[in-house]
């Protein structure tokens, strides 16, 4: 069977062909949460949210969308609305509240060992929990699930302005969790290279 | 430029940069900025390692039972009869909606009728003055064999703008307003063909309010009073039975 028939059979209330749509999103539906939540237990509750979402909504699912563009939406939903009860946007950074950055231009970007390299990819998994939740919501859409502007701000029913200028606003504080908890890197010679990792998410 | 800044307004245009937003002539622009802006080189240089990382981060597991879970939370979901439209969708044909609706209410003895009520506020035109005659319960203009059990039933509504999945229902009525939407005169609210969702505009809803009281419906009656002045100039509420 093909995706679409799974669809139109859990329209009409087949459950074993929701269970083989679950089954084939689960893994980027759990991911989604998972970056957006920040721990197994709240993604894996918003993903079952969403799913749960999906099967209430399937037969008014009119496929104007693609049932993914769909299912995320509903994911993305379920993680803002988990997140919103939990509060949790509270230690949100805010670059408003912390200032600019006042580091050294001379840091490296490019990790060169594999240690850095998963410092920095852990970096960027507590960097992407700091985020105020709309910001970190449109950018794991455009970088995990590489979705456009225009298809965010369709899935989220926002402007695409308004899409950009969130993309670049957690861009821009996603590098500055980064630099500030030392996940980028100073030459081995430079007199920064200890300050620079002195860890903590700033507040 | 002091040491680690870099430039708001480029910083804006390295982003559309690598999400391939920029035309040709910003790019240029972008170009020559970069050629003698060392901050905000070493700014796109650090959104690049960023953009890398992330899009290299492992898989994440998902835990073993998850499918299990999500289907155990389905066949637990009391009111699955709720199953219906997402707030972002448009009522289907008739023609197409009789047979998933047919599929999703039978195995569920105790949920009934799925109703989908379209209030339209189109500015606040005069009362009608007539209220509905006095109509025994039936749920003949209904599909007969789903809507048993009705009796028991609340009709909840949601606004169209909301999520009717997650959002909390703007307006829940017992189903003994039911009869309103498929007996007696007030019947003449738009419906589709198999009576599955109504329109009423602002005139109706209030030939809803009077006959809500006219039935002594007096805590429907105050609900929707309460309601109606949330709705925009046009409000789509979504009206299920569990």
């Amino acid at each position: 069977m093909t995706e679409l028939d799974w669809i139109l059979a859990a329209q009409q209330g087949d459950r074993d062909s929701f269970a083989c749509l679950v089954q084939s999103y689960e893994q980027r539906v759990y991911q989604l949460a998972l970056r957006m939540c920040g721990n197994s237990e709240d993604a894996q509750d918003a993903a079952q949210e969403a799913f749960l979402s999906a099967w209430r909504g399937l037969p008014g699912f009119r496929r104007e969308a693609s049932f993914s563009t769909w299912l995320f939406r509903l994911t993305s939903n379920a993680c803002i609305d988990l997140l919103r009860r939990q509060k949790k946007n509270a230690s949100a950074l805010s670059l408003e509240e912390s200032g600019e950055d006042l580091t050294s231009p001379t840091l490296r970007y490019q990790p060169e060992t594999a240690l850095e390299q998963q410092l920095l990819r852990e970096g960027i998994v507590n960097g992407l929990q700091q985020l105020p939740p709309e910001c970190r919501q449109v950018l794991v859409l455009r970088e995990l699930e590489q979705l456009s502007y225009g298809e965010i701000a369709r899935l989220l029913a926002l402007e695409e302005g308004t899409v950009k200028s969130r993309i670049h606003r957690g861009r821009k504080l996603l590098r500055k969790y980064l630099i500030d908890n030392g996940n980028f890197f100073a030459p081995s010679a430079s007199k920064n290279s200890e300050s620079n990792r002195r860890g903590g998410a700033i507040r | 430029m002091k040491v680690g800044e870099y430039c708001d307004e480029f910083s804006a245009l390295i982003s559309r940069m690598l999400d391939e937003d920029l035309d040709q002539s910003e790019q240029i622009r972008l170009w020559m900025h970069l050629d003698h802006c060392e901050g905000c080189r070493a700014y796109y240089e650090a959104q690049c390692a960023i953009r890398s990382a992330i899009q290299s981060l492992p898989p994440v597991e998902v835990p073993a039972d998850f499918t299990a879970g999500v289907m155990k939370r389905i066949a637990e979901d009391a009111p699955a009869a709720s199953r219906t439209e997402a707030a972002d969708t448009k009522p289907q044909s008739a023609k197409n909606k009789k047979t998933p609706w047919r599929y999703r209410i039978l195995p569920l003895a105790a949920c009934c009728a799925l109703l989908l009520l379209s209030v339209q506020r189109v500015g606040l035109s005069s009362p009608r003055s007539t209220a509905s005659e006095t109509v025994e319960y039936s749920t003949a203009d209904l599909e007969t064999e789903e809507s048993a059990g009705a009796e028991n039933s609340m009709l909840f509504a949601y606004a169209e703008n909301s999520d009717a999945v997650n959002a909390l229902p703007l307006l829940m009525l017992s189903a003994a307003a039911l009869p309103f939407f498929t007996d007696g005169e007030e019947a003449a609210v738009d419906s589709a063909e198999d009576g599955s969702y109504y329109t009423l505009d602002s005139a109706q809803c209030e030939a809803l309010l009077l006959w809500l009281t006219e039935q002594g419906l007096d805590e429907d009656a105050a609900a929707l009073q309460e309601a109606l002045p949330l709705a925009e100039d046009t409000l789509t509420l979504w009206v299920w039975a569990s």
